[in-house]
């Protein structure tokens, strides 16, 4: 057998953890159940911002699922044998974030039991049609090679044509050729995926050639940041690995990172310099509106700075615990970019004096999300968590070619 | 004996009392207060749940506050009570035709003639005129806005030997028409929007228009859109310093864009153009993921998040059907159009009998121009003047020209 060195993750959840997410668990079925059986008129979405904060999440939650994905090809593909102990564990966390954007967009549909539409009534004009099969496609070819990676029962069920990849090296040559494939798909939904943005002409913020790309990067440093802090917890490795295999991807994801901010940068100053309004609007509500500490605070203080200070200071005393809480940090700040790429865009009037030709609220250029909006993301935290224990607790994390004597070490 | 007594006066003094509800129930409808008068109506009914003719009052009082279910409710109780009454026959066929059920009003017309020939004269024509209306105007394409041929005219014409398949099966397949209509026996003026080179569009002169909003009245009456959708409002812009200012005011329906941009970001296909020019929305396909608000250059969709005016449920007006599509669908229980994405259609069901947009005929300033902006020699359904002559000697401009939309909404300035 190939896997020789799988191993499974004994990490348990203290009490406390185990009580918030039963409680986040409780209060996401109470938020579904009323959004499946009130509709939309839970939510505090309006005519001008008619995507809240679910649709960030959605956004958040896609990016980080490719951009976990691209980190296990730096393995599968590039064969870099320092990313080889999170391959699996990339995998699992891309897959659950296809899971909990589906569980996001779903129920973000005002009809959600009509989404086979996208596939029954195409309409091949659409970004979004296209990103209804391409997530399909990437979900897919994911459960496949999460399946031959960790070489999973059900593949036998599939007759002699896998046998051929039961020898290491085959196998690692079809991972290679499944994760180039992967890469491929995986560009294009994020590259359709910012184009469901980029070409809304009707909303300067974010008409243009610059989303796609910056979900690219951003996707690829929230994914490593969320990678990061959950392999703190399970993977399993001797101290000194360990803080070198975090380390590792912490890096990737701080350039990725920087370099995302660099090319915000780049956009608010052209926007700013050119000084057209109706550009500048969502890029002046992120920095100076009424929600201008997601930007400095959570984005630039926790989300920016602090991971830079974990990267760039030599030692720590516990590291490992630095350098989990920093790709959280780097995870929480690009939630916030998300919130901030797609709310301000939209509380831009698409003609000025529309928001006061109508008195009811929904039609007010005013956002703050309504409490069962709030309850449903924990809810999808939730479901993200729990399907991440079960997941580690019985698909395989191989940990091969790293310090093999020491794997039993289980370090904190 | 003294029970027997006491067992007349009791059932007297029942009499009395429904004798003194319906007096102030019939009080009540006679000052329009209809509200009360159902509640006065009730309470006689409770007393004597057989009289006839309780039921058929309350039934009016419902049918004028436009609870038309609840009309034919009564109208069904009352003849349960006493079949013997056509006026009661004839009131239900009416309802019907409302509700679009047109082999029962067929039948309840007819009912009502056998029972009293004399009001032949006063029925006939509500039955003449459902035959008259299904004849012409449904038979435009739905999707295309185009008329059959006449081969196939000519086969629907022929549908079924019986009259009443022919209604049952026009009925099936949606062919149906606008209730107003039908009522009023209106005939469509011009039936041009059923062929292809018709391209529907709106003059608006700024000028004339003196911000009194009652498009956007008329336009909620004539949709049954609910509180937090609106079709066509009026944004006001202030300019210049007092006493040197003026307002303006620009009413803005759906723009009905020559390349509409809602219509390519659909994922599914349900919003989409017609060859008439007008945009709309299949209710039935959209899965109400909001995309095409996004990238709606005029902010001219709204998502019926499922609001409704009454505190408590819905007023019995809302849960009338809307016209909208011809498709006469009833807002209840959370199905389409709740949900959904909704937009102004230029009142399509209204145009192809010939009326013209509501918020057209009921401007009092006569400030909009609707009609075939595809024909030069086409004059406005509403006012009769020609259209292109109005664009030709007045200066004019489209909003957001350049988004590359090309709207079919001319403002006059």
């Amino acid at each position: 057998m190939y896997l020789e060195k799988a191993y499974y993750s004994s990490y348990k959840p203290s009490k406390i953890a185990l009580f918030l997410l039963i409680a986040m668990t409780i209060v996401g079925v109470i938020a579904t159940y009323q959004t499946l059986t009130k509709g939309h008129i839970i939510l505090n979405s309006t005519q001008h911002i008619p995507w809240g904060i679910w649709v960030a999440a959605y956004l958040f939650a896609i990016s980080f699922s490719i951009g976990a994905y691209l980190v296990s090809a730096l393995s599968y593909v590039f064969k870099i044998e320092a990313f080889k102990p999170i391959r699996h564990l990339s995998l699992i966390i891309s897959l659950l974030g296809v899971v909990l954007a589906g569980f996001f967009i779903i129920l973000d549909l005002g009809h959600p039991l009509r989404m086979m539409n996208i596939f029954l009534s195409f309409n091949p004009e659409s970004p979004m049609a296209w990103m209804g099969i391409l997530y399909g496609l990437f979900a897919l070819g994911l459960i496949l090679q999460m399946a031959v990676s960790m070489d999973l029962p059900f593949l036998k069920y599939f007759g002699k044509k896998f046998n051929h990849i039961d020898r290491k090296e085959n196998r690692e040559k079809f991972l290679k050729t499944l994760g180039v494939i992967g890469i491929i798909v995986t560009l294009l939904v994020l590259i359709g995926e910012g184009g469901i943005f980029a070409v809304a002409k009707a909303r300067p913020g974010w008409f243009g050639g610059l989303f796609p790309i910056l979900l690219i990067i951003s996707g690829v440093a929230s994914g490593g940041g969320i990678i990061t802090y959950f392999s703190g917890f399970i993977i399993k490795l001797n101290p000194e690995s360990k803080t070198k295999l975090l380390k590792n991807v912490l890096n990737v994801s701080v350039i990725a990172l920087v370099t995302t901010y660099v090319m915000l940068f780049v956009e608010m100053a052209t926007k700013f310099y050119s000084g057209v309004a109706e550009e500048i609007y969502p890029w002046s509500q992120m920095l100076f509106g009424d929600y201008w500490y997601t930007f400095w605070i959570l984005q630039i203080l926790v989300g920016l700075i602090f991971p830079l200070y974990a990267v760039l200071k030599p030692t720590f005393k516990n590291p490992i615990k630095v350098y989990k809480w920093a790709g959280f940090a780097i995870a929480l700040g690009l939630f916030c970019l998300r919130l901030n790429i797609v709310m301000p865009s939209q509380a831009n009037e698409t003609i000025v004096g529309l928001s006061e030709a109508n008195t009811h609220w929904r039609f007010s250029l005013g956002y703050a999300p309504s409490l069962m909006e709030y309850l449903l993301i924990l809810g999808g935290i939730a479901i993200f968590l729990w399907l991440l224990l079960l997941s580690v607790k019985f698909l395989p994390l191989n940990n091969v070619a790293v310090n093999s004597k020491n794997d039993s070490n289980d370090s904190k | 004996m003294e029970e027997n007594l006491n067992a007349q006066n009791a059932e007297t003094y029942d009499q009395f009392e429904i004798k003194l509800l319906t007096e102030t129930a019939d009080q009540y409808q006679n000052t329009q207060d209809f509200y009360s008068a159902i509640e006065y109506y009730t309470a006689a009914i409770a007393l004597d749940s057989k009289n006839a003719e309780l039921y058929h009052k309350r039934g009016w009082s419902k049918a004028h506050i436009g609870d038309i279910k609840g009309e034919l409710e009564d109208w069904s109780l009352a003849i349960e009570c006493n079949p013997n009454i056509a006026q009661y026959y004839a009131d239900r066929a009416i309802a019907k035709v409302t509700l679009m059920d047109y082999t029962g009003a067929i039948e309840d017309a007819e009912q009502a003639i056998k029972l009293d020939p004399e009001q032949k004269e006063l029925i006939e024509p509500i039955i003449s005129n459902i035959y008259k209306k299904i004849e012409i105007p449904e038979m435009v394409d739905e999707k295309t806005g185009n008329m059959p041929d006449n081969e196939v005219q000519e086969e629907i014409k022929n549908w079924g030997s019986d009259r009443r398949d022919f209604l049952k099966q026009i009925t099936t397949v949606g062919m149906a028409t606008m209730t107003g209509a039908l009522l009023t026996g209106c005939t469509p003026k011009t039936l041009e929007g059923g062929k292809k080179n018709v391209k529907w569009g709106m003059i608006i002169d700024l000028k004339k228009c003196v911000g009194c909003k009652a498009c956007t009245v008329a336009c909620k009456v004539e949709n049954h859109t609910p509180p937090g959708v609106a079709y066509n409002v009026v944004i006001e812009e202030e300019t210049g310093v007092f006493p040197h200012n003026k307002k303006t005011f620009t009413p803005r329906p759906c723009m009905q864009c020559e390349f509409p941009s809602c219509t390519t970001v659909c994922p599914v296909s349900a919003t989409y153009q017609r060859e008439d020019g007008i945009t709309v929305v299949d209710y039935d396909v959209c899965i109400g993921c909001k995309y095409c608000i996004a990238a709606c250059p005029y902010g001219a969709r709204s998502f019926d998040f499922g609001h409704n005016y009454g505190e408590e449920g819905v007023y019995p007006w809302e849960g009338q059907p809307s016209p909208e599509y011809g498709q006469n669908r009833v807002r209840e229980n959370h199905a389409s159009p709740e949900g959904n994405v909704r937009k102004c259609t230029f009142c399509m069901h209204r145009i192809y009998n010939g009326t013209g947009p509501a918020c057209a005929t009921t401007c009092m300033g006569n400030a909009i121009y609707f009609g075939n902006l595809a024909d030069p020699d086409a004059e406005c359904m509403v006012h009769g003047v020609n259209l292109q002559n109005l664009l030709a000697t007045r200066s004019y401009m489209r909003l957001k020209e350049e988004t590359g939309n090309a709207p079919r909404v001319y403002y006059l300035t």
